[in-house]
């Protein structure tokens, strides 16, 4: 009897795998190159009339995974030319280089992002931080038919993550799905992120912070139905809780959704809402019903400027406490003058409820100077309040970041 | 190779991979803190570590930037920070009661809801629970076991026959 597609091409990605050649390879790219990673959430790709996320992305909702397409975009508008025209491809776009070509179904992927920072809290002196393994994952989707299933593994660079599966070993992602009328929507169950807000990759920006939806490890386990159309794109999610986390006193359960519409080419208006209950709060250490809603834009309105804003309402209710209302917000203007080359702006404020406004600013900038690769410098300044006091904050961060 | 001969292997890969596992920030600060408040129990690392992820890069609780303040860089500067924070009745989630003595009275310095640090202990996370001693393996030494646990199953694989 023939094998059944599914299991031929399964086998056959896992032999790949498995292969000694395959092997070294990744091996060698994590720990030589020790550059890997798909391209993140990049919400500026508006720019290029990109209001969808799905053109370039696996996950319809956007980062993660990138498919064919989103790689030789990756190669077209995302990296400096250096005066070679943008409409040619390099072979070195697909994966590893183009070292390896993935079997039919099998999409991987992977980053690598160390970081060097330095922080300043209050009048103390700066403070010196490396982290060589600020980001170190590996990722794949295999795709057969209307079948997908996602797993990513990676190395964390701190003790405790909520991803974690042993130790350091975390698995920000793991899911299965199904494409229903020609994968117009996606029905999935497994670890995914959060729909909420401008999927963004400043993971400790307060608007991600503050509502727990970043990319870095805040994914929780539960069933997502996404909706990709002309136009339109939103996923909700029902939130089962992150089963990384024990006792399950921890674990939120709620919802989550993000519906996004495309007014046009360049401009995308969106709303979030998310409502979850812990029976103990990871912060909080109580039992805490938090609630963000909020809404969000991206605005292009000239190729080298866009414009991205997020405002989300923050509601905290703990037994025995009045419950506290605040607010997240966010404006940045990112522009690259150059291709390849960008200049970010960013505004924020935070109020977590009857205490006095935090406000940041951060100034950074981005140079994606070769295939797959790109360096980033932040210098992020916050007046944070906490409890009676208000502490300047100030750090200055450079990351490598590259991608297979 | 078929599901079945990979399932039989699996277990390997995830054995060695478990062995080299876990790596987890050696416990120096908590001994310092209840000893020189005279605490009588180790506050939980989430009391400075946000979301109880401990490295150096996540002391950003309200009571972690409180010490940074006071010039906590490192072990040796941890008592200094201390004898600071509890000299200036520093109130990091400003409920009106000093953080040192929010501390003795095992109650959480970043929480205005007075939650305790002693009746519930910080979450696990992940498949391992253990507590290892100084030395244990690095993530790069459990990324290198998983890899050449694979290398090995796949050049045995080479040589089996059919």
């Amino acid at each position: 009897m023939a094998p059944h597609p599914f299991e031929e091409l399964s086998l056959s990605s896992l032999r790949l795998l498995l292969a000694p050649r395959f092997c070294l390879a990744l091996l060698f790219a994590l720990l030589t190159l020790s550059f890997a990673g798909q391209a993140h959430a990049y919400a500026w790709m508006i720019r290029h009339d990109y209001s969808r996320c799905s053109t370039c992305h696996l996950d319809p909702s956007g980062a993660g995974l990138l498919t064919d397409y989103g790689r030789d975009q990756s190669d077209e508008v995302l990296r400096m030319r250096y005066g070679s025209p943008a409409g040619e491809t390099s072979s070195t776009s697909g994966f590893l280089l183009g070292l390896v070509k993935e079997p039919s179904g099998l999409t991987l992927g992977g980053q690598f992002r160390p970081m060097f920072m330095e922080l300043k809290v209050g009048s103390a002196p700066f403070a010196s931080d490396t982290v060589p393994l600020m980001q170190t994952e590996l990722q794949g989707e295999l795709d057969v038919r209307h079948f997908r299933a996602n797993l990513s593994l990676g190395i964390a660079p701190t003790d405790g993550s909520g991803a974690a599966i042993t130790g350091r070993f975390i698995s920000r992602e793991h899911w299965v799905g199904y494409g229903i009328s020609d994968d117009r929507f996606l029905l999935r169950v497994g670890r995914i992120n959060l729909p909420f807000g401008v999927r963004s990759i400043e993971h400790t920006l307060w608007v991600r912070r503050a509502t727990r939806t970043d990319l870095n490890d805040t994914q929780q386990h539960g069933v997502a139905l996404a909706f990709d159309g002309s136009g339109i794109r939103a996923e909700v999610m029902a939130i089962a809780g992150n089963y990384q986390i024990r006792p399950d006193a921890y674990r939120e359960r709620g919802y989550s959704l993000s519906a996004e519409y495309a007014a046009a080419p360049r401009l995308a208006l969106g709303v979030s809402s998310l409502a979850t209950h812990a029976a103990r709060d990871l912060l909080l250490k109580t039992s805490n019903t938090r609630q963000a809603h909020g809404v969000f834009a991206r605005y292009a309105p000239w190729e080298p400027l866009v414009l991205m804003g997020e405002g989300d309402v923050l509601v905290q209710h703990t037994p025995g406490s009045p419950t506290l209302v605040g607010l997240a917000s966010m404006l940045q203007a990112d522009v690259e003058p150059i291709q390849g080359l960008h200049f970010m702006l960013t505004g924020e404020t935070y109020t977590p409820g009857k205490q006095a406004q935090s406000y940041g600013g951060w100034l950074g900038s981005a140079w994606f100077f070769a295939p797959h690769a790109d360096v980033r410098l932040d210098f992020m300044r916050r007046s944070e309040i906490f409890g009676p006091m208000r502490l300047p904050v100030t750090a200055a961060i450079a990351q490598l970041h590259v991608y297979l | 190779m078929s599901l079945k001969s990979l399932s039989a292997r699996l277990p390997l890969v995830l054995g060695v991979a478990l062995l080299a596992a876990p790596a987890r920030a050696v416990p120096e600060f908590p001994p310092v803190i209840a000893d020189q408040l005279q605490l009588g129990y180790d506050p939980p690392c989430s009391v400075c570590h946000f979301e109880n992820k401990t490295a150096s890069v996540t002391v950003t609780t309200p009571f972690g930037y409180a010490l940074r303040d006071r010039g906590l860089t490192g072990r040796e500067s941890l008592p200094g920070a201390l004898t600071r924070l509890a000299d200036d009745h520093a109130d990091s989630d400003g409920d009106g009661v000093a953080d040192t003595v929010e501390l003795k009275d095992h109650t959480d310095p970043n929480s205005r809801a007075n939650a305790s640090l002693v009746d519930v202990a910080d979450p696990n996370v992940g498949c391992s629970t253990a507590w290892p001693s100084r030395g244990a393996a690095t993530p790069l030494a459990q990324l290198l076991a998983v890899a050449g646990a694979a290398l090995m199953l796949a050049r045995r694989r080479r040589r089996t026959p059919g």
